[in-house]
């Protein structure tokens, strides 16, 4: 392997595309930096690039334009194969990449609505961030905009500029990214007088690396070394899970929901585990409720046939996964009691829509 | 009616060995379960250093690891360092904290020789027998007045009885004997014969009863209460493994028998061992 650090780095962000690897990683400022490794090294010799030891990483988010191919599954193998715990890694898609590096950006800039456009084999695509501040925490949805497909070089700009301004007509837009090495050059002169005129203008290469840099870093509920706040945020991508579920437990005065499980989690590696007290109990009721709406509706799993034990005695360890984006999956297990009393063995599952 | 509590802090990969009980711990739940139904084995031996570190480190709790630090630097009062540990989470409720505050306190105000007397009796109940035979042991040593009538007779039987739970049976019958000449229980009388009948052999045994050592009517009540127990014995799930396995003919039951003899052979060491097995 390759040393490219000289201190140890734990938080990864990595977009493994056809050109190259990009793998950002937390720099001495407390901001990411980006390595570009050039295709032909041999990509699991690259996964974590010698920063730290495999076994140290606390996160490494890949990202990919969609990360339920299975090009991005290959990938997700190799970076296991290279020694990263399988808790430790993630997997987002560019856009989720994207609100990341977004809201760890100076709040300035995500006043209002953020717009991406990205430049591939001739192909601009807009898409439109949005913010919801009136829950906690907020949540983000990345919307589409127009798409163009340029025929050739000739008349870009021209084209760019008219669709952005039909784009912010009766929009407020913060800022402005231009993702990809297309954007490069000195090709935009009207497209970016549309684009500067009362907004912010960022241009770069490593966007969506960075931001799942971010990205591993909130996972891990790292601080930044600038001591920035962290914003707390759900994100409802297409992958992402849409509804929260809590569990109503007792408390010192009544019952109360406690969450267990977040919406916006990519729903294909989605593995929450959390594990429950039960006394003389046949059921555990969870709650669900949609991020979108806020309504929330009960949704009840059988446990018959707990052996009986002394009060309060009895483990049970629960596993949240997801089948779909819309389903999710409860595996109930019976752990028993530690010393005291043995685990009986007995399981139950059941399917939920969320 | 039923109830879920969600778990406090993490459960622990590597659990904490409590060498007073010879248990491991491997969540804050099983914390608060111990020391609630151990209260004479919990004092501040308990409270080291490494316990708390594992506490912050291991089930995920600085401030509790962090509080319990603090008053034990301060010498705080060890009633009020079990209630800091059981108001962490709800997994007792306000009525057991207070329970269980209430009794830690008349522990800690009984004479030293009555604890000890009631940590030799939590020993045995754990099958501690070697570190129960010591309290008692020492309890006899140390010769103070009698924390209440009959309180030495007792001692002495419970001494025997954990000797013969390890088959030591001459040992027990001498310590019931001496029970007996204490305060004159025919129970404890019942229990000398019984260990002198399961100690020795059967001429011997009939030669004590011809010579009055042992009454007849004793020896038959041994005998019935030793016919009743062979018989809920024989009904229960071990005997019925034991006896299945034993139908079966064939060296390919002997691996299976082997498995069932050496579990109660395993247990029988743990029991009567006295040393600490090692701390975490």
């Amino acid at each position: 392997m390759t040393r490219l650090a000289e201190l140890l780095r734990r938080h990864f962000g990595c977009n493994i595309t056809e050109e190259d690897i990009r793998l950002s990683f937390v720099g001495s400022d407390g901001e990411p930096m980006t390595v570009e490794i050039p295709a032909n090294h041999e990509k699991e010799d690259c996964a974590v690039a010698g920063a730290c030891e495999p076994e140290q990483v606390q996160a490494f988010v890949l990202t990919a334009k969609d990360p339920e191919s299975d090009a991005a599954a290959e990938c997700v193998e190799k970076i296991k194969s290279a020694g990263i715990p399988d808790t430790a890694i993630y997997v987002q898609d560019y856009l989720e990449s994207f609100v990341h590096f977004v809201v760890h950006q100076e709040p300035d800039l995500w006043t209002h609505a953020v717009v991406l456009f990205t430049l591939e084999q001739g192909v601009l695509r807009s898409y439109e961030m949005i913010m919801k501040r009136q829950t906690r925490p907020y949540l983000v949805q990345v919307f589409p905009g127009p798409v163009k497909v340029f025929d050739g070089d000739d008349g870009m700009d021209e084209a760019f500029a008219e669709l952005a301004m039909n784009y912010f007509r009766k929009k407020l837009v913060s800022s402005v990214f231009l993702a990809g090495e297309a954007f490069e050059g000195n090709w935009m002169k009207r497209s970016l007088k549309v684009l500067c005129a009362g907004r912010r203008v960022f241009q770069g290469k490593n966007l969506f690396s960075k931001g799942a840099c971010y990205a591993a870093l909130s996972f891990t509920k790292e601080k930044r070394a600038s001591g920035g706040e962290e914003v707390p945020f759900i994100y409802l991508g297409e992958r992402n899970t849409k509804s929260f579920i809590g569990i109503l437990t007792e408390a010192r005065i009544g019952r109360e929901c406690r969450e267990v499980m977040s919406a916006g989690i990519f729903w294909r590696t989605c593995h929450v585990v959390c594990e429950v007290i039960a006394d003389d109990a046949e059921e555990i009721a969870l709650v669900v409720q949609s991020a979108y709406t806020g309504e929330s509706r009960q949704e009840v799993i059988p446990i018959p046939g707990l052996p009986k034990r002394p009060k309060r005695t009895t483990r049970l360890k629960l596993t949240f996964t997801c089948k779909s984006v819309r389903c999710c999956h409860v595996l109930v297990e019976d752990a028993g009691f530690g010393e005291f009393f043995a685990p009986s063995g007995l399981s139950w599952e059941q399917d939920i829509s969320i | 009616m039923g109830g879920i509590w969600l778990c406090h802090g993490k459960t622990a990969a590597v659990p904490y060995y409590v060498e007073q009980a010879d248990v491991r711990l491997y969540s804050y739940e099983e914390v608060c379960y111990f020391i609630y139904h151990n209260l004479y084995l919990f004092g501040r031996e308990m409270l080291t250093e490494s316990f708390v570190r594992w506490l912050e480190r291991d089930l995920e709790l600085p401030g509790l690891a962090g509080d319990i630090r603090e008053m034990v630097r301060q010498n705080t009062e060890l009633v009020h360092i079990m209630e800091r540990i059981f108001e962490d989470a709800p997994y007792l409720n306000a009525q057991e904290v207070q329970k269980a505050a209430k009794m830690l306190r008349t522990i800690l105000n009984e004479p030293e020789s009555v604890k000890r007397k009631k940590r030799g009796d939590r020993y045995v109940e754990l099958h501690r027998y070697e570190a129960g035979i010591r309290e008692y042991r020492q309890i006899i040593k140390e010769e103070g007045a009698e924390a209440y009538d009959g309180f030495y007779a007792q001692v002495y039987h419970n001494l025997g009885t954990a000797c013969a739970r390890m088959f030591r049976f001459k040992e027990a019958s001498e310590y019931y004997m001496q029970s007996y000449r204490l305060k004159k229980d025919p129970e404890v009388m019942l229990a000398f014969t019984a260990a002198l009948r399961l100690g020795l052999p059967a001429e011997l045994y009939a030669g004590l009863i011809q010579r009055g050592q042992a009454t007849k009517q004793q020896a038959d009540e041994v005998e019935k209460r030793l016919q009743e127990l062979r018989e809920l014995n024989r009904s229960g799930a071990e005997a019925q493994e034991l006896e299945r396995v034993l139908a079966r003919a064939g060296e390919d039951e002997r691996g299976e028998l082997l498995a069932i003899t050496g579990d109660w052979k395993r247990e029988f060491r743990k029991n009567i061992q006295g040393a600490c097995v090692g701390s975490r």
